[in-house]
Order: structure tokens, then sequence, then C-alpha cells
């Protein structure tokens, strides 16, 4: 403990040391070289404390070089930034860190095109990179290879699944960019992402229908596709409600407790979205929603009477 | 090799097989079926049709409260439907007074409503063991202090009076009734989610107050009362039940108010910004790392009691581990991993020292 306390202090007498104009960017390459070698060197064993203190001093040298180094220079700054997160992504031992790397280099890259333009185009494929990826990870790596995960492999795909989520949240407000605007373009990328999600969520069941045995061609798997194919296309304007459901199914398969709660909040998140921004009265959602709760219920029904006749 | 594994897995119910498949199918699409069944019922007496007689409006949702209820207590609550169709029971209750007040238009407070609702429910939330229903009742609850603070206070609800003994008294016997039928049906309650929320709302009621009392300059002694009463009381009960994340919360909360304390006073005394940010940021990063030290020391203790008292599980699982080691290239060495919370704790807690030491530099530079 007194220990922690002390390399706190130490950290801030070296950091006076630095504030003075003519040896700020100096300053600003020691810490950020000096933090990332450390970082190579630490064991895992090292105090988290420690290890918290030499992540932030790296990010305080990369403030120093982009405040008085780089200047207006957004550009450079970017793939400075981008490269640093590279480096925390792959070397630091902590995951916590690797998360905010891998968020900074996601978020430095949106920056970029933001800068470029066509952001919104750069989302939509984002959305799909981070969906295929987020799937492959957590589909190829086998439950009993659990134990043996790169701390790498975990992140990305902790993150890239977070990422997904998001980007697909943000896109389901794309229809009221619609009906102000009238923008038709952004309808027609509503639809490709439409697409590119059912491709995965079909890619996803018939995979795990195959861990069961099931045949991509039985009756059951096929109603499976048709069910998902009506929700695509009625739901191609949230596209986190599919989103939801490809992480919940992957979450279940993978007994994720972290994938299933948050699948689960997005899913009731997007079908409030989905009701509220129907343009038709009170009394004829308060219809829809019961007669789709109906549904639900009845197919709940079936499952029951189909799960009892199976044990008979 | 490979098919010997999986098949272990799956009899450790890892990997889900069809049952479980169709477990987990049900149990979202009568989850799912019921929340939108009774949105829409909600949705459909607040559009107030006209052309509906009032006496059909209440025979509905008499009929609702009474078939739901039967079909609880048919069904059982131990399982989804029983307990769903009690939830839909609850919500019936709170449409059918909702729609009692708009036919006869009372005049009766909203405070009257929630409180009436939150009243009737009660006994099927207590026979429920459904963390949902609790949490529709606590909400009920809740509103009905809100509002009535509300209408009789005229100030802030943070205020620290009688609001915020009122909202502690009724968060806390929430709890302290959640614990209890957890102590009664042991079997029966799964997950942890609602006591820690409830614990995290009473957390922040009585942080929210001492803050207020600290950065407004006004005393009162029965806020710092109840502050150490309530986190004190949390600390104990929590410790002894061995919930990490209610602990967590209590040091959480013990450093933020310290934090605040400590900026106000020296905010005061001190003009030298160096000292000032130097004092902050010590004081930050050794509660912190002091706090990160006990959690990860109660966190590894219990994990190693815990371990020892499922020993028939931990003999199942090593038998797997052997059966698969060869094939997988597994080893017995666990890897002890601390809770999500205290990495993000200890990272909160280095990345605010770092904030500022960023701001005492710019502005260090700009002078």
């Amino acid at each position: 403990m007194l220990g922690l306390v002390l390399v706190y202090l130490l950290f801030f007498f070296v950091l006076i040391g630095a504030v003075n104009e003519e040896s700020a960017p100096f300053f600003g390459i020691v810490f950020l070289i000096a933090g990332l070698l450390i970082n190579l060197a630490i064991k895992k064993e090292m105090s988290i404390y420690l290890s918290q203190l030499l992540f932030i001093m790296s990010i305080v040298g990369y403030v120093l070089l982009g405040i008085f180094f780089l200047e207006q220079q957004w550009d450079a700054k970017a793939l400075l930034m981008m490269v640093v997160a590279t480096f925390y992504l792959i070397f630091h031992k902590q995951y916590i860190h690797k998360f905010i790397a891998f968020y900074i280099f996601i978020g430095t890259s949106i920056f970029v095109f933001a800068q470029l333009g066509g952001v919104e185009d750069y989302l939509m494929v984002l959305l799909i990179v981070m969906s295929i990826l987020s799937t492959y990870l957590w589909l190829k790596e086998s439950a009993f290879k659990t134990k043996n995960h790169s701390e790498i492999r975990s992140v990305v795909k902790y993150a890239s699944t977070t990422i997904f989520l998001l980007l697909a949240i943000y896109k389901s407000f794309d229809e009221t960019m619609i009906m102000n605007t009238g923008r038709l373009i952004s309808d027609l990328s509503l639809w490709l992402i439409s697409t590119g999600l059912f491709l995965i969520i079909s890619y996803v069941t018939v995979q795990i229908e195959s861990h069961l045995k099931i045949a991509w061609y039985h009756f059951i798997s096929l109603g499976l596709l048709s069910v998902l194919l009506l929700v695509a296309v009625l739901f191609y304007q949230t596209p986190a409600l599919i989103a939801a459901i490809i992480v919940l199914i992957i979450g279940i398969e993978r007994g994720s407790k972290i994938l299933v709660p948050l699948a689960v909040v997005t899913l009731i998140f997007s079908l409030i979205k989905y009701y509220y921004f129907l343009e038709i009265t009170l009394m004829q959602k308060s219809f829809l929603l019961m007669a789709s709760g109906g549904v639900l219920l009845l197919a709940s029904f079936i499952v029951m009477k189909q799960g009892g006749r199976s044990h008979d | 090799m490979e098919a010997s594994s999986e098949k272990a897995f799956y009899s450790l119910e890892i990997i889900p097989d069809k049952p479980m498949w169709r477990q987990w199918l049900l149990t979202i699409l009568a989850s799912m079926g019921s929340g939108l069944l009774l949105v829409g019922v909600v949705f459909f007496f607040a559009f107030n049709w006209e052309d509906m007689h009032r006496f059909s409006r209440f025979a509905l949702l008499g009929s609702g409260v009474l078939i739901t209820t039967l079909i609880a207590f048919r069904l059982g609550v131990e399982g989804l439907a029983g307990q769903l169709a009690l939830t839909a029971t609850a919500v019936f209750t709170g449409v059918l007074l909702a729609t009692f007040g708009m036919v006869y238009q009372t005049g009766a407070d909203s405070y009257k409503f929630f409180a009436s609702w939150a009243v009737l429910i009660l006994p099927w939330v207590l026979v429920s063991r459904f963390q949902v229903l609790w949490l529709i009742a606590a909400v009920v609850a809740n509103l009905a202090v809100i509002t009535w603070a509300d209408i009789y206070l005229h100030v802030d609800t943070f205020n620290p009076n009688i609001d915020v003994i009122m909202l502690i008294t009724i968060n806390g016997l929430i709890l302290l009734l959640r614990e209890m039928t957890t102590l009664i049906h042991p079997n029966g309650q799964t997950g942890r989610w609602f006591p820690r929320l409830v614990g995290f709302a009473l957390v922040a009621i009585v942080t929210t107050a001492m803050l207020e009392m600290i950065t407004e300059h006004f005393y009162f002694s029965s806020t710092l009362g109840f502050y150490i009463a309530v986190l004190g009381s949390l600390a104990l009960f929590y410790y002894m039940k061995r919930d990490l994340f209610i602990i967590f919360l209590v040091l959480g909360s013990l450093i933020l108010v310290g934090t605040v304390k400590l900026v106000d006073t020296l905010h005061l005394s001190i003009s030298d910004l160096v000292i000032f940010i130097f004092l902050v940021g010590t004081f930050i990063a050794a509660t912190v790392a002091a706090a990160v030290h006990l959690l990860l020391k109660l966190s590894k203790q219990w994990a190693n009691e815990e371990a020892a008292h499922v020993a028939t599980q931990q003999v199942k699982q090593d038998a797997l581990a052997e059966s698969t080691k060869e094939d997988e290239g597994l080893t017995n060495n666990k890897v002890y991993r601390a809770p999500w919370y205290i990495d993000g704790f200890a990272a909160l807690g280095a990345w605010i020292s770092a904030c500022l030491f960023v701001v005492f530099f710019c502005s260090n530079w700009c002078s």
C-alpha cells in the first residue's frame, strides 16, 4: 500500500519536472516510449495500480506530444493514437486497458473518416465488419478451449460485440433522419445492413443446428430461418433488434453471463424504439402490441407442448 | 477424442443441448409475449376509449386480475409461467386502479394511486420469488414516496429531510423483505441483480444527500447519522452474506464523499493550485488503492472458501479436466480473475488522478 502511494508520488514529481515550455515535447517522447517499454517488461503478477500508472504515463506522453509537437496535424495525431492503441491492445497485461485501447482505435478511425467525409458509409461498413468479427470469434472458439484463450482474442470479441450493438442502435435512428431529411440513401443503407445481419443470423443458426445434429433442410430449421427473414424484413429500420437476437443466440450458445443481459437490454430498447416511432394511433399500437404478445405466447405454448411430447 | 470432450461439456451444461435450447426459447417467447401483451393492455386503457362502457372496462380488468391469479396458482409460482401470470395480475391491478380514477374522476392524489397499488400487490410479490415483479413493486413504492414529497414538501426530492428518510426506509424495507424471502426459500431465488439494484439505490440516496450537505454548507446530524447507519448496515450485512458488489458500492460512496469534502475544505483554505491538486490526487490514489486492495483480498478469500464448499462439483470438473487435458492442452491451474467492477474501479481512480495531472499541467502551462 505504502509502495503504491510512493510510486504515485514519484510519478507526480517527475511530471512536475516536465512542466516547462522547452522540455515538454522531450518529456512527451520519453514518457510515451518509457511507458510502452515498461509495459512490455512488466509481469502479470505486478500490481494492478502500477500498471494503471504506466498506462496513464503513455497517454500523458501522447497528450504532451499531441499538444506541443503535432499542433494542428490531426491526421498525424490520429495515426499516432492508433499506433499507441494497437500497441496496448497487443502488449498490455490488463484486459481493461486492452478494451480502452480497442475503443480508442475504433473511435480514432471514425474520427479520421469524419475528417475525410463519408462517415455514415464507414459506420455501415464498420457495423457489418464488427458483426462478422464478433460472430466469428465467438463461434470459432469452442467451449472446451475457453481456458486456453488468449487475452487479446477475448478482449476483441467482447469489444467488437459491444461496438456492433452500439452501431446497430445508432443506425436504428436513421429512420427518423430519413423522415426529417427525405434521404433515400439511408433507407438503402438500412436494407443493406438488414440483409447483412440476416445472412449472419442465418449462419449462426445453421452452425448451432449442426451442433445439435439438425440438418439445415429440416422443417424446424427452415421454419426458423423463415421467421428470422420475416423479422429482418419487418424490422429493417431497427437493425438493433436483429443485432440483439444475434448476440442473444451467441450468448446462450456460449453460456455468457455478459452477452445475454446485454442482448436483452438492447432487445427491449429496440422494441421500445420500434413501437414508439410507429406512426399510428395509441389504440392501434395497443392492438398491435397485444397481437404481437399473443403470437409470441402462442409460439411459447407450442414449444412447451413440443417439449412435453418429445419427453413422452 | 474431441467428441468425448464435447459430450462431457454437454453433460456439464456448458454447451446447451436441445432441451436447454427449448427452455431458453420458451423463456424468451413467454417473457416477451407477456411483456408485449401487458404493455398493449396498458396502452389500450390509457387510450380511454369512449365507446367502451365503464362497466365493461372494469369487468375486463377484474376478469384479468382473477384469471391471471388463478393461472398463477394453478401453475405454481416456482415456474416462469406462474411468475409471469402473477406479474400480469400486478399490472392489471394498477391499470384497474388507474381506470377507476379516470372513470370517476376521483381527484385523488397520484401518490394514493401508487401507494394503493404497492400495498395491493405486496402479497403476490412476497410469494412470487420473481425479481421482475419485485422491481415493479419497488418502482411503484418509490413513485408513491416521490409523488407524495412532490405534493406536500414542495422542495427538492433529495433535501435531507423527511423525503430522504422515507426513501431510505421504503428501499431498506424492500431490501429486507427480499433478503428474508431468500432465507425462507433459498432454492427458489435465482440471480442477485434485484438486491444489488436496491442496494445501489440506497447508497445513491444517502450519498446524494451527503454531497448536497457538503456542497451547500449546511449541517444535519440526521443526514450524517443516516449515511453512517445505512452504509454501516449494508457493509455489515453484505459482508456476512458475502456480496462483494455492495461492499464495493459502500467503499465507492465513502471515497466520493471524502473527496468532495476534501475538495470543499481545500478550496476554502488553500489558494495554491499545485498543492490543491497534489493533495486531492494523492487522496484519490491512496483511497482507491486501499479499497481495491481490500476488495481483492475479500474476493480471493471468499472464492477460495467457496471452492472448498463446492467440493463435489469441483471433483466433477477435475475429472472432466483430466479427460480433456490431453486433447485440448488444458491445465488444472486456475487463474484468479478479479470481478469486473474492481478492475473498473482501479482504472477509474487512476484515470481521475491522471486527469487531475493533465488539468494541473495545462493550467500551469497556460499561466
